[in-house]
């Protein structure tokens, strides 16, 4: 799942991003609106966490544009503006969440999660045949022999048992896993799949699908 | 019931209109009983004749007598009458004073119970009485105006609170944050820990200047400081000795142009900080090699008393000729920092209650003190001016490096509490000066100047 960061204090952000990617996110980060802007232009984000005192722009702007893409995307306002009538705005204008600073970093964790199962529904555990994530404890197990999996491969996982059954290709999983430094000419998604079939030690549960992508099969 | 105006108002009007009555009926009974004897009349038998012939015996009574009897029974009608009018006027009075009363604490009432209804949380409420300009209109009218100050007050307040929460957070979000993802995390590497450790430092480093400055800005607003005589160049000096080291560091060329003997009465430490404060702008924002200046003076329009009390200086003399065309320029840019200053200053003037003898000087801007700081910085645009003493704005340089923005806010509350007040003269890419003006001990103060004396 990948998550933009929009907020001016860099050493906020420091810590955040050292956060989410801990916890097998991949983050972007910008600064100010205009950046921020240009980035939900370019990339494709599950989730935005979003502050409105922003320098060069209006965080409510930046929201609806968000919103005007239609893609489904995520929106956490992460706010000092604690008043009623901003929590309230702030909700209208087109946010799924608002937290107000200062907060607790799992509490922003949990909001994450939330918001990204939304789709899938259900709890923060998601399992698909014997296949078993926890994404609260970024916990995985196969047949309940738990697997060790570096953040990528988790990434990898996550985003295709969110999507059982679908091809995905593997644009779109640069897309979601990778963050903007991703190098998109690299076989890094191949290495990575790849890898992630060698420690589920079960062949076909990830199948390639020719010049298309890859998909986790559902049980039958 | 008893303890009310309106109670107290009917027994005091219905019990002087009762004797102001019984006076005057007691008079007249008084007047009338004092001509009448208390006697009845008596008859006699007396022969009578009528044309000289006997016509047999009659009885007769003295007119006088006659007279006596008849007064007599007035009187004692009247008493009767009197008394009974006496009840009833009585009574009439009673009802008449209620109403009476009551017609006249109507405005009472209201003021009461929108008064009532006003608590600190909404100080919206006004009772506009109306009604003829009499003395009840005009106690509601201070009321109202009362409130009008009240309620600015706590705006300002409230204002003040929802601000320092808000900058208060982010650096709280940032320890918190810090803490959480990675100090409290075990898989953090050392690398990151570091780091975090680094970044909480600045956190609560800027937390502490933030709590400070507002602390400072808080004490300030109190009247109560420790007032002395004292050289308002030295203190500059003083200001001058704190930033010397940190502006020889940033290779700055800070020159001193200060007019020895300005004499006034402060407080030596809070007006040190302003001009401190100032300094530490000036020493912030200059790119390295730039020059910082600071300078100190009299308003010399006040002739040659002035020149001769501070010695001649570079300042006094080019002064005079160049006063016209500093103010015009000054108006010309449209300088509302200081206009809106000058206002201000001369509240916190009259609320300082500084003792000043005498008229002030008519139409001469004498008796003024400055101090200036003169910076190489960015400047600032025109519509900032009118900013920048306003508390938690910062300029896009104060932005990045995390300021209070509670700076220049301290030094206005400092010298508007000591009835002086500050002005900024700037353009963009042109550098600042900020002048303090502060009244002289020793003479009385006209208007407060608004030229810009390094001009």
């Amino acid at each position: 799942m990948r998550l933009l960061v929009v907020e001016d204090e860099e050493d906020l952000v420091d810590a955040l991003r050292v956060g989410l990617i801990r916890a097998g996110y991949a983050v972007d980060i910008a600064y100010d609106a205009p950046a921020a802007q240009e980035k939900l232009q370019v990339n494709t984000y599950d989730l935005i966490l979003l502050d409105l005192n922003l320098p060069g722009g209006d965080g409510f702007q930046l929201c609806r544009t968000a919103r005007a893409a239609g893609n489904g995307v995520r929106i956490i306002m992460v706010t000092a503006r604690d008043r009623l009538d901003d929590r309230v705005r702030g909700l209208d204008e087109g946010a799924d969440d608002y937290l107000v600073k200062p907060f607790a970093f799992p509490e922003l964790l949990a909001r994450v999660r939330a918001l990204l199962r939304r789709d899938t529904g259900g709890t923060s555990v998601l399992e698909v045949g014997a296949l078993r994530i926890d994404t609260a404890r970024m916990e995985v197990s196969l047949g309940g022999r738990a697997l060790a999996l570096t953040p990528k491969e988790y990434g990898v996982l996550h985003y295709l048992m969110t999507r059982p059954g679908h091809v995905v290709s593997s644009e779109e999983l640069l897309e979601h896993v990778w963050d903007e430094h991703a190098d998109p000419f690299t076989n890094t998604v191949r290495v990575t799949v790849g890898n992630l079939r060698r420690k589920l030690q079960e062949d076909g549960l990830i199948e390639t699908v020719i010049s298309r992508g890859y998909r986790l099969r559902e049980p039958a | 019931m008893i303890h009310t105006i309106r109670f107290r108002l009917t027994v005091l009007y219905s019990g002087l209109l009762f004797l102001l009555a019984a006076l005057v009926l007691g008079g007249i009974y008084y007047a009338v009983s004092r001509s009448t004897e208390q006697r009845s009349y008596a008859t006699e038998m007396a022969k009578a004749y009528r044309d000289g012939q006997y016509i047999g015996k009659r009885e007769v009574v003295l007119m006088e007598e006659v007279e006596n009897a008849i007064k007599l029974g007035t009187l004692d009608t009247l008493r009767a009458y009197s008394l009974l009018t006496l009840g009833a006027l009585f009574l009439a009075s009673l009802g008449i004073g209620w109403i009476l009363s009551g017609r006249v604490l109507r405005p009472v009432r209201s003021i009461t119970r929108t008064t009532e209804e006003i608590q600190a949380t909404d100080l919206s409420r006004r009772i506009t009485l109306n009604g003829p300009r009499d003395e009840l209109k005009d106690l509601a009218d201070t009321i109202d105006t009362m409130l009008e100050r009240l309620e600015a007050a706590f705006r300002a307040q409230r204002q003040l609170i929802d601000d320092a929460s808000h900058e208060l957070r982010s650096p709280l979000t940032i320890i918190r944050a810090n803490v959480d993802a990675v100090l409290l995390s075990p898989e953090a590497s050392d690398e990151e820990r570091t780091r975090a450790v680094a970044i909480v430092d600045r956190a609560t480093t800027r937390m502490t200047r933030l709590v400070e400055d507002l602390l400072a800005s808080a004490r300030r607003q109190g009247t109560a400081f420790a007032d002395a005589d004292l050289d308002l160049s030295r203190v500059a000096g003083e200001a001058c000795e704190e930033y010397a080291a940190l502006a020889t560091a940033r290779s700055l060329v800070v020159t001193r142009d200060l007019t020895p003997g300005l004499e006034t009465t402060g407080d030596q430490d809070a007006l040190r900080r302003a001009v401190a404060n100032l300094l530490s702008n000036a020493v912030r924002l200059s790119p390295p090699g730039g020059r910082v200046g600071v300078a100190s003076g009299r308003s010399g329009l006040d002739g040659g008393a002035a020149e001769i009390l501070s010695g001649p200086s570079r300042m006094s003399k080019l002064r005079p000729s160049s006063r016209a065309g500093a103010r015009a320029r000054a108006e010309a840019e449209g300088l509302e920092a200081g206009r809106a200053g000058v206002d201000a200053g001369r509240t916190g003037q009259a609320e300082a209650g500084m003792a000043k003898a005498g008229p002030p000087g008519a139409g001469r801007a004498g008796g003024w003190l400055w101090v200036a700081v003169r910076d190489d910085g960015p400047g600032l645009a025109t519509a900032d001016q009118a900013r920048v003493f306003d508390r938690f704005w910062r300029g896009e340089a104060s932005r990045r490096d995390r300021h209070t923005g509670l700076g220049l806010a301290i030094v206005r509350q400092i010298v508007e509490s000591h009835g002086g007040r500050v002005a900024v003269f700037s353009q963009i890419g042109q550098g600042a000066t900020f002048v303090l003006w502060l009244p002289s001990r020793d003479a009385a103060p006209g208007p407060v100047p608004d030229y810009n004396p390094l001009t």
